[in-house]
């Protein structure tokens, strides 16, 4: 029986991951999650001044450049016949990080070592994000074909957010053959954070229309690669509401129960779930579940 | 050449100065020097430009492709795991064959991809990206003089290969993943000139079709269409008769730029289409405008997707040769055919 | 087909350098080997099974064929990638080639087997994914044909000599000496005369049952059965008639005897889901025998005998839809790929004639 697991939380700037983690921090402590603390982490410093803040009523700072905290922490899962008693591995890092891995191909011992059988990933776009680069559409482009030789370019060299989305993706492919097995299909959740940005129409539909919406490429890319990946998409809001810019929110967050906040939305076949538990994504991403059991 | 050798087997780094992992190969850590000196390679392109790639991190564990482009070497990683199509792409200057490119890959980015296929994925992200936002152009001077065994990251605009893969829509498990060129259309230019420079176009004889882009406006005037079209047929000649590529080779004439021409084919266009055809080849015409003046009349990628499914679905086998028995037939009983 | 290495290798690299080629040869020849100094058939098959349809599906990272190939390459170049996911292409043309060397060099009867399999199995396939794959199992194709007929016509050729020796022999005074002289030149002769009359007899039994035009085990004349019938029966009845391997010439015939009174009807294409509807459950027996216990190759890989391994399936569950569904994702054979009855009859018959060469190598 396996007594570790580890789950890479991937992202560039301003994807959510460290306000994620911090939440189910807050769950998995409390014991209000399905996934639940089996004692305490020893280095508790990141996850605590992130969780202080959402406590506070503010949402976690971006996270500089040079920090990569590894994020120990012991853990139990009981459900049906699945049982995990063991510590999980969730580092996390600034977006920067993994955008540096897209400029230079490479990536240290510290990405390369967690990669195993009982290693998963959840990767993470943000909605209504500022950082969101779109792609290059037909009229610039036509624009840049149309001007003569050697005028500069009009637009930057950035590129698009579900380019770099797919290339992790593509990278991730290749370190999981190369250690595990080119068979083996590790589990990827896409989480779309600050769900509740999302037009209100949508947020109680499926998260991956969200994504083929807004980022084509990378919804098709997932759709035609499941023998190589296992695949969920997850939308998720982490206190249910944006602390920063939504109109009386953060009064009656803090006024209210903080750790019974958010809520987490994913399809099971063809039932929109939504759950308080934002440790779902975790779980899933973990190997515990298969979501069919958690349709509550 | 470099003044060391390497211990992965199939890295040229000995012959090429090129490591397969790292820009500068005294930071692989496969990378053995023997001396100081280094050698000049007369067949490379001149010191490009452009950035050179950063140094690599010194505790960098893994290095992934470089996004950027292939060389037949790096091709070769996708080759070998499952077949891939590789698409020649060819034409003077300025005919639009990066337009193509650029046009193929907004049609994958906007997921118009469909209803035939998904996008599943490129190895040459950003050397989509980098084509498209005309980021990369040929640099006036030496031009490369062969297709790059490797990807060289200091200098990504060698003559290379990009990378797509699709998936059928309708047939699920079925999945393509095309390798198309990306030459200097000086390449073009010199073939028709020159029948010795047919070596470095050798690898076209492995095509599973050939494009050849020519500009539909300057083919319509008639103060240029008389050259553009005896030009194309001496090229045509030259690809079967000096590279080698066999004439059932699905071949697309792709005339470019005919929103500029209200997607009317000029005579000429026919007039080469049927020479194509007289010279054996297994040859369609399409009319394109990767991008469109006119988008409300005309759709920006008319024609490209086309053209891709064309070949893709050409299902023109290669001359094979039958069953020749040396044993000769003795009785009447063993000589009944069919 | 060593000469043929560089161009198909280029299904899996674009411009394979001098280097690589001469890698490869080293690899193709050591593999070879292997092949051919197993005891057991098993590798040669499952080379043969890998050309046909590829390492994609059926076959496990850690199966003796996908490790010998790559330990065959790794001799050469360690830094092979070893995951199928990376090398399948690379390995089949590493397949393809062995295959190909074996089938059309070496003299010795293990190219035999092989070379039927694919003669069964290649005109079922679908077209490959790409040209230069298809020429690639097209000249196999040409080569096992080839290979066959060549040993056919060897095989049926009327030697004599012997009597002519026997007739100039030099009688010496002493018996024993005689004995030993008169005994093995008797022997060749005899030998030969077998042969010669195995070859006459083969040839009379198939013309009278080509013009007789009546189905032994049908008991009825072949035109009043139904095409998909005939297709299986003459098919089989004409595959155990013949020595093998069989010439050209048979499978000729047996096209003629199906087609044979049908017109332009006997050429109409019938679907593999709508020939089955024309056999029996006792008519399966003809291309799925009850023949011992050992494991049946068409249920290892039913790409190479797809009808066989049809058969057996029909045997064991009766609801023909879902045999013609699992069919396809069995055999890589759509169930509507169509044939004339002439063409199944031809299929049936290389089908059967792979099955005794199969036989006959498990009896030794």
């Amino acid at each position: 029986m396996r007594t570790g697991s580890s789950v890479l939380l991937v992202g560039g700037p301003d994807a959510g991951k460290t306000n994620f983690l911090c939440r189910i921090w807050l769950s998995i402590n409390e014991g209000t999650s399905i996934l639940r603390a089996n004692g305490l982490p020893e280095d508790l410093e990141y996850l605590e001044e992130g969780s202080a803040r959402l406590l506070a009523g503010e949402f976690a700072p971006h996270t500089p450049s040079d920090v990569h905290s590894r994020n120990i922490i012991p853990v139990k899962y009981e459900e049906g016949d699945e049982h995990f008693t063991g510590k999980l591995v969730v580092p996390d890092c600034s977006g920067e990080i993994w955008l540096r891995i897209y400029e230079k191909r490479e990536w240290s011992e510290q990405w390369e070592e967690l990669i195993s059988e009982e290693c998963g990933c959840l990767i993470f776009v943000r909605a209504d994000s500022d950082q969101i680069v779109a792609p290059l559409d037909w009229i610039s482009c036509a624009k840049l074909f149309g001007v003569p030789t050697g005028t500069p370019p009009e637009v930057e060299e950035v590129a698009p957010t579900q380019v770099v989305l797919v290339d992790w993706l593509q990278c991730l492919r290749d370190a999981f053959t190369d250690r595990v097995g080119g068979a083996f299909r590790p589990r990827v959740g896409i989480v779309v954070s600050a769900w509740d940005l999302v037009p209100e129409d949508q947020q109680e539909r499926d998260p991956e229309e969200y994504l083929a919406t807004n980022f084509p490429m990378f919804q098709q890319f997932l759709e035609a690669n499941t023998v190589q990946f296992d695949f969920a998409t997850f939308g998720v809001s982490v206190v249910g509401g944006d602390l920063k810019s939504q109109p009386n929110f953060r009064d009656t967050y803090l006024s209210g129960k903080p750790l019974e906040s958010g809520f987490v939305v994913y399809r099971v076949n063809d039932t929109i779930c939504r759950s308080s538990d934002l440790t779902v994504p975790l779980v899933w991403a973990m190997g515990l579940t298969n979501l069919r059991g958690m349709t509550r | 050449m470099s003044n060391g050798k390497c211990e992965k087997d199939d890295c040229t780094v000995a012959e090429t100065g090129t490591c397969l992992l790292h820009a500068e190969p005294s930071a692989c850590p496969h990378f053995r020097s023997e001396s100081d000196r280094v050698e000049d390679d007369e067949g490379t392109a001149e010191e490009p430009s452009e950035k050179v790639a950063d140094e690599p991190t010194p505790s960098a564990t893994r290095s992934f492709h470089s996004g950027s482009v292939l060389g037949t070497q790096d091709a070769a990683k996708i080759m070998r795991a499952t077949y891939a199509h590789l698409i020649g792409i060819l034409g003077a200057i300025n005919v639009g064959k990066t337009c193509f490119l650029s046009s193929l890959y907004l049609l994958a980015t906007h997921g118009d991809l469909r209803p035939r296929f998904l996008f599943a994925g490129s190895l040459t992200l950003r050397g989509f990206e980098e084509r498209a936002r005309r980021l990369r152009k040929w640099e006036g001077g030496v031009l490369p003089n062969k297709l790059a065994d490797h990807t060289i990251r200091a200098d990504p605009r060698s003559p290379a290969l990009l990378h797509l893969r699709l998936q059928y829509i309708q047939h699920a498990s079925r999945r393509v993943d095309l390798l198309l060129t990306d030459l200097p259309g000086e390449w073009t230019s010199e073939l028709v000139d020159r029948a010795d420079t047919a070596g470095r176009l050798a690898f076209l004889r492995r095509a599973d079709g050939i494009i050849v882009v020519i500009d539909g406006p300057l083919l319509a005037a008639p103060e240029t269409g008389h050259l553009e079209l005896h030009r194309a047929k001496i090229l045509l000649q030259r690809l079967s008769d000096n590279v080698g590529v066999d004439r059932t080779t699905p071949l697309v004439l792709l005339l470019s730029k005919c929103d500029l021409l209200d997607m009317q084919a000029p005579q000429r266009a026919q007039e080469l289409h049927e020479y194509a055809s007289s010279q054996g080849y297994a040859v369609d015409l399409v009319l394109a405008a990767a991008f469109s003046t006119k988008p409300t009349e005309i759709a920006s990628g008319t024609g490209v997707l086309e053209t891709v499914e064309i070949i893709l679905d050409k299902s023109v086998s290669l001359p094979s040769p039958q069953a020749s028995p040396t044993v000769a037939a003795t009785r009447l009983f063993q000589q009944l055919d069919g | 087909m060593l000469d043929r290495l560089y161009e198909w290798y280029q299904i899996a690299h674009a411009a394979p350098s001098d280097e690589t080629i001469t890698k490869r040869q080293a690899s193709v020849t050591n593999l070879v080997e292997t092949l051919t100094s197993e005891d057991s058939y098993d590798l040669l098959t499952a080379c043969t099974a890998a050309a046909v349809t590829g390492f994609e599906s059926g076959f496990a990272q850690d199966s003796p064929l996908v490790q010998a190939a790559v330990k065959a390459i790794r001799e050469h170049q360690p830094a092979f990638p070893q995951d199928l996911s990376e090398n399948a292409l690379e390995l089949r043309a590493l397949c393809s080639v062995t295959l190909g060397e074996i089938i059309s060099k070496r003299d010795d009867d293990d190219a035999l087997p092989c070379a039927s399999l694919l003669v069964a199995a290649l005109p079922m396939q679908p077209e490959a994914n790409g040209r230069h794959l298809q020429r690639v199992l097209d000249e196999l194709y040409a080569a096992a044909c080839t290979r066959l007929e060549n040993t056919a016509r060897t095989r049926r050729r009327r030697r004599g000599g012997s009597v002519d020796k026997l007739a100039n022999i030099d009688v010496p005074a002493d018996v024993a000496a005689f004995w030993g002289q008169l005994q093995p030149l008797l022997k060749s002769c005899l030998d030969e005369l077998q042969d010669d009359a195995a070859a006459d007899r083969e040839e009379l039994e198939i013309l009278w049952w080509l013009y007789a035009g009546y189905s032994r085990t049908a008991k009825k004349p072949i035109r009043d059965l139904k095409p998909g019938e005939a297709a299986l029966r003459c098919g089989t009845e004409l595959a155990n008639l013949v020595m093998i391997p069989a010439t050209d010439s048979a499978r000729q015939m047996v096209r003629r005897a199906v087609e044979e009174g049908r017109g332009e009807a006997g050429q109409s294409e019938i679907p593999v889901e709508g020939i089955i509807q024309q056999w029996t459950a006792k008519m399966l027996e003809l291309l799925a025998p009850n023949e011992g216990s050992e494991a049946w190759l068409p249920d290892q890989y039913p790409a190479l005998l797809p009808l066989s391994w049809l058969c057996r399936r029909l045997r064991e569950s009766r609801n023909k839809s879902a045999c013609a569904t699992e069919f396809e994702s069995r055999t890589g054979v759509s169930a509507k790929h169509s044939s004339s009855a002439g063409d199944w009859g031809v299929q049936v018959f290389n089908e059967r004639v792979a099955q005794r060469f199969y036989k006959d190598l498990l009896e030794e």
